[in-house]
């Protein structure tokens, strides 16, 4: 009797853990594998890259081209699976009827198979399409995957979307996209325009207000993406006046240029032209560290009912690696399984 | 309510079948004219000619248009044909160079060009080929051109080709060591053109730079050489980085090569360098206001900023007067059209329907920057440092206009009258003469009306000679895309006379003399059209709208007058001289209508009897397959829909046949009191079924609509279009005359039916059903309330109609539904 309680004790016991893959994007226009992008998705056992292809926006004649389309100037490592991401301008939705929905969903596949080809890869199991789709553009969008996954579903690959926070809050209004998966982003989910001390990349009570039973009763499979970066945001007369791309945490930090002025914000003390700043502009330094993606975690996972999922930090870039400790990614994967 | 659906349904079908043009037209109206969205009094093409009319200010699109002001195709074989001196014409080189199609090109390059074959037999006797065949270092440059052209040329956006770098590279090299082989200047230096530009495709930038440099810059290319290599030398600043000054270099390419205009400023604007900086390369005025220009072009809000920059660097810089224009022009669309068009008291589709103005109609303190624009405009007037100081006083005149002062514009343009003046000067200084003197007329006749005729003669010659030559014509911006023909003139007669003159006469209740100014503001309408049924009007919808719908028999029979009589006053003659395209059968026809919408069926037979020339078009089609819809409208139909029409061979009812019917009707009620109930039943169905519900609405109207009904108080027969007014009267008297419970339980059905038609809600029904699935919360309520239904079910129920009338209309049941749960819970 003893012993077929400790059998029971050790089957209540056994939790089934959650497969968690960690995956990465890569958001530049040209793609030149180096050992150190290579080694870090390595150590993270990651098997498959979502990498951008292009952005599709209208051309000057009002028909939808491709935009800053990637360039593949080294293969992908055998080792290493291409997710190819495609990202649409929600604009270009509004006015295409369905013919021009079938043509584009027709560009898009080719587009892809070609670029895939010059990945030195032959096929891939996912595609996923990125796009803030609103209600006037909804139905569109969703045809248009209808139409991409004619494609995606006879080659048995899988189609997955993107899902902002937004969208996943407003279901009915938003509807479910018609694809096998969604990657619902975790970031840039505050005002960035707006004055103050905040961070828009990530802030775990904003995400409160979104998340909870909307995802848990999400009927789609779904995957996280969370920030691997940075940036500064202007202000002048406390207006936003734009990201200052030049910038980074050290150059703040340069008391010649900057005086802090409290949690994540600095103001500049001299006129700063390479940097497209005037003296008293201030600056908001938004970064992500490793105990706010940690955060998140923890208060995501619960919400996940899948036996798997994919983790992608966005995005693969050896100076934000850097940032961010082996030790502590693999914790916040961790916290999801 | 099952039953309201089964009609409805059918009602849905029979639109799809048999109106879908109407319903298409209607619903989705017409195609935007990129040149011609809102008023414009101003002409843009006053200043700058061809050479900056891609920069005229438009909202409809980046450029006003996307041709380069000179063709670089003339030019270069122009140069070419110079090289080869003799007899070679450089047309020819271009047909051969540019125009010919893919498998000639082959062909030619495979065979002639390769020495190998002769010349397909279409190109035997050009000239350009036969000089190639003595000049051989002018052949083999050609060929290389020709065989590098693919790897070199523009690819389909959606083609993820990637650039074949070695082979750039490849023939790069060759062009170098060709350059050693070719004695003539113009060959060698084509060469390094195209070394430049395989170095500047293959991403080696600075060996573009190299060339360019070394080889090309002080060599004297030559002017379409120097373009094209200026122009790759602008890019490879821009890749390597220093956008200042590639910005300039593009701007300089923009002044100095009017074939790259359009190219460089595109790139202009796409680099995003800060002023300054560019302005940092400028070595004189000119190139300083060519900068300034390029911004001002790339300003879309009103201001005066790049204007007046320019002026205070180089006052003389043709830019001047184009950014005033500009300016001017914006104005239009911020102010003066909307001021215009919004309020007209009449269907108006000759105005901004797209909104491409909606963020410049948001502009505030539009008063204080007409005054700014004012006092510019006296300032480059009173220097006179500009290339024409009239411009300053017309233009001044114009805002004038504008913000109501007359007497101070009419100042401007008489201190002009003896100065000599450019033709487009001079045309503009007309049109805003002609529009200070109209402002300034207190009332519009015959006597006021005088003082325009000068005016108003010279603008229909201005017309007519547009029409005659079409316009100005910008080819469409794609392979099937129509050209347009912009014809300024015309469209300013046509918003003079109609946003104008028309609600002037409104205003002072002459709908006749608004409808004469309507017509003469569309030359271009043919007059037949104002009598047709329409289902794709819309270069005409305002003219033809307002004809057909605001007029009464009284301005009909003065316009039958006019056009029989003529006038003498020349002002009216004026006014009266668009009835030249109109026939006497198109004015009888709408007079005859007016009649029947009057119910004046004896002068209708008048009317309508003058006809000489029937045809198809006295029936309007189906729109589907060009059946001619007909129908007998004395027939009684408890159902709307399906509509009962006849098939297109049976007789139906003409518009003449119906009205000696209703004539006869009339008639009929004094000589024979006895059957005037039945009299008066016919002739309310009659009346019933030229409404939108019934089978002859084309009695009364010339076109059919369930997505917009008119606002009955829109139009003077919309009590009958509409409402069922009319014939709900009359199925009344019928009722109150007869003494059978049958005919009048019948009579208070179809009264019912016509109290629905004014029910609130009833103008949205159908789409709302149609759309959502479920009725007009007003108008459901309101067939609750329905007291004829209440007089049926209480004084009729016992009748063998009333038994049919339950089973045929669910509005019926509807109301007897809720009228007995109301009464059981009353019970309760």
């Amino acid at each position: 009797m003893k012993n077929l309680c400790f059998l029971l004790f050790l089957l209540t016991a056994c939790k089934h853990e959650r497969k968690v893959d960690t995956s990465f994007y890569y958001w530049k226009t040209v793609y030149q594998g180096n050992p150190l992008q290579i080694n870090n998705l390595k150590h993270f056992h990651s098997s498959k890259l979502y990498i951008r292809i292009m952005d599709i926006n209208n051309d000057e004649n009002g028909n939808p081209a491709p935009v800053s389309p990637i360039v593949f100037k080294s293969h992908l490592p055998d080792t290493l699976r291409i997710v190819p991401v495609v990202f649409i301008v929600n604009d270009i939705l509004k006015n295409m009827d369905t013919t021009q929905l079938k043509i584009l969903s027709g560009h898009i596949i080719h587009y892809i198979d070609s670029k895939i080809q010059q990945a030195g890869k032959k096929d891939y199991t996912e595609l996923q399409i990125d796009c803030d789709w609103t209600m006037t553009t909804r139905d569109n969008y969703f045809f248009l995957l209808n139409q991409i996954s004619k494609t995606t579903a006879a080659r048995h690959q899988t189609l997955s979307s993107t899902l902002r926070l937004h969208q996943l809050k407003n279901q009915s209004s938003s509807g479910i996209p018609p694809v096998g998966r969604v990657m619902l982003m975790c970031y840039n989910m505050g005002n960035l325009r707006k004055y103050g001390n905040q961070n828009s990349i990530l802030e775990l009570s904003e995400l409160k207000k979104y998340l909870g039973q909307n995802l848990s009763d999400y009927p789609l499979a779904v995957d996280i993406g969370l920030p691997l970066f940075s940036w500064a945001v202007a202000f002048r007369n406390k207006q936003y006046s734009g990201i200052s791309k030049k910038l980074n945490y050290t150059l703040l930090n340069d008391e010649n240029q900057f005086k802090f002025i409290g949690k994540n914000l600095y103001r500049a003390i001299i006129d700063l032209p390479e940097y497209g700043l005037l003296n008293g502009d201030e600056i908001r330094w938004e970064a992500v560290s490793e105990n706010d993606l940690n955060q998140a975690a923890a208060y995501i996972s619960p919400f996940i009912k899948t036996d798997s999922l994919t983790i992608i930090y966005f995005h693969l870039d050896n100076e934000l690696i850097n940032t961010y400790s082996y030790a502590s990614l693999e914790k916040t994967a961790a916290l999801f399984r | 309510m099952l039953h309201w659906k089964k009609p409805l349904l059918y009602f849905v079908s029979l639109l799809v079948v048999f109106m879908v043009s109407v319903t298409i037209d209607l619903a989705c109206g017409p195609e935007p004219d990129p040149y011609d969205y809102n008023v414009s009094f101003f002409h843009n093409n006053i200043a700058g000619e061809k050479a900056y009319s891609a920069f005229y200010f438009t909202n409809s699109q980046a450029l006003y248009r996307w041709d380069e002001p000179v063709n670089e195709e003339e030019i270069n074989s122009r140069e070419w044909a110079n090289y080869l001196g003799g007899q070679v014409n450089s047309a020819e080189i271009q047909r051969v160079m540019y125009h010919l199609n893919h498998k000639t090109d082959s062909v030619l390059l495979a065979g002639y060009l390769n020495l190998s074959k002769l010349a397909p037999d279409s190109l035997k006797r050009n000239t350009f080929l036969q000089s190639l065949k003595k000049n051989r270092e002018a052949l083999l440059y050609y060929r290389f051109a020709k065989i590098i052209e693919p790897a070199v040329k523009p690819k389909d956006a959606w083609s993820s080709a990637i650039t074949d770098t070695a082979y750039l590279l490849k023939t790069a090299a060759y062009a170098l060591k060709e350059v050693s082989l070719s004695k003539s200047k113009f060959i060698k230096i084509r060469y390094y053109y195209q070394a430049q530009r395989l170095y500047h495709y293959a991403g080696n930038t600075n060996q573009a730079i190299e060339i360019y440099e070394k080889h090309i810059m002080e060599a004297q290319p030559g002017y379409y050489i120097n373009g094209l290599t200026r122009g790759l030398r602008a890019g490879e600043e821009w890749r390597i980085g220093d956008h200042a000054k590639a910005a300039y270099l593009f701007s300089r390419l923009f002044s100095d090569f009017p074939e790259r205009r359009i190219q460089a400023y595109q790139n202009y604007v796409n680099i995003k360098a800060a002023e300054k900086d560019v302005l940092a390369f400028a070595r004189n005025k000119s190139e300083t206001a060519v900068i300034y220009a390029m911004n001002g072009f790339y300003t879309p809000t009103l201001s005066t900023k790049y204007l007046k920059r320019v002026f205070n660097t180089e006052a003389s810089s043709p830019f001047v007067e184009i950014l005033l224009t500009r300016e001017i022009n914006k104005l239009e669309a911020a102010y003066v059209s909307p001021k215009l068009t919004d309020k007209l008291p009449y269907d108006n589709l000759n105005s901004d329907y797209y909104g491409y103005n909606d963020s410049l109609k948001k502009t505030k303190n539009i008063g204080k920057y007409i005054d700014e624009l004012e006092s510019f405009c006296t300032q480059i007037a009173r220097e006179k440092k500009v290339k024409n100081p009239s411009f300053g006083l017309i233009a001044k005149a114009y805002l004038e206009w504008i913000s109501g002062k007359n007497k101070a514009g009419l100042a401007q343009i008489y201190q002009i009258n003896d100065v000599r003046l450019s033709n487009k000067l001079y045309d503009q200084k007309q049109i805003v003469k002609l529009l200070l003197l109209s402002q300034r007329i207190k009332k519009l006749d015959s006597v006021s009306g005088q003082e325009l005729v000068p005016s108003l003669k010279w603008l229909d010659k201005k017309v007519a000679w547009e029409l005659k030559n079409k316009g100005e014509i910008v080819r469409g911006s794609y392979d099937f895309a129509d050209d347009y023909h912009l014809k300024r003139f015309t469209w300013s007669a046509r918003d003079f006379y109609q946003k104008l003159l028309v609600p002037i006469y409104l205003a002072q209740h002459d709908s006749t003399k608004a409808a004469l100014a309507m017509l003469k503001g569309m030359p271009e309408l043919i007059g037949d059209t104002l009598r047709c049924y329409h289902e794709n009007y819309w270069d005409d919808y305002t003219t033809v709208n307002f004809w057909q719908n605001y007029l009464h028999s009284s301005d009909l029979n003065r316009i039958i007058y006019y056009k029989r009589n003529g006038t003498g006053d020349k002002y009216l003659r004026l006014l009266t001289s668009g009835l030249k395209r109109t026939s006497f059968d198109c004015l009888y026809n709408l007079l005859g209508t007016a009649y029947l919408r009057e119910h004046n069926y004896k002068q209708a037979i008048s009317a309508l009897s003058k006809i000489k020339k029937h045809s198809l078009k006295d029936f309007p089609s189906n729109g589907y397959d060009r059946l001619l819809l007909k129908s007998d409208p004395f027939m009684a139909q408890l159902k709307d829909y399906p509509k009962k029409y006849l098939n297109g061979k049976s007789k139906g009812f003409t518009k003449l046949r119906f009205a000696k019917k209703m004539y006869q009707l009339q008639v009929a009620i004094k000589k024979d009191p006895q059957k005037a109930p039945q009299y008066y039943f016919t002739m309310a169905t009659g009346l019933y079924n030229t409404s939108y519900y019934g089978n002859a609405w084309f009695m009364i109207a010339y076109v059919y609509t369930d997505t917009e009904t008119p606002n009955p108080k829109q139009l003077y027969y919309g009590i009958d279009l509409t409402q069922t007014i009319n014939a709900e009267k009359l199925f009344l008297k019928a009722r109150q005359l007869s003494k059978s419970p049958e005919f009048k339980a019948k009579c208070t059905f179809m009264a019912a039916k016509c109290r629905q038609n004014c029910y609130k809600g009833s103008d949205d029904e159908f789409v709302h059903y149609t759309f959502f699935q479920k009725h007009n919360n007003d108008f459901r309520n309101e067939i609750k309330r329905n007291d004829y239904f209440k007089q049926l079910r209480k004084s009729y129920s016992e009748t063998h109609f009333y038994r049919i009338a339950v089973n045929e209309c669910s509005y019926l049941r509807d109301f007897l539904a809720v009228t007995e749960t109301n009464h059981r819970n009353n019970k309760r």
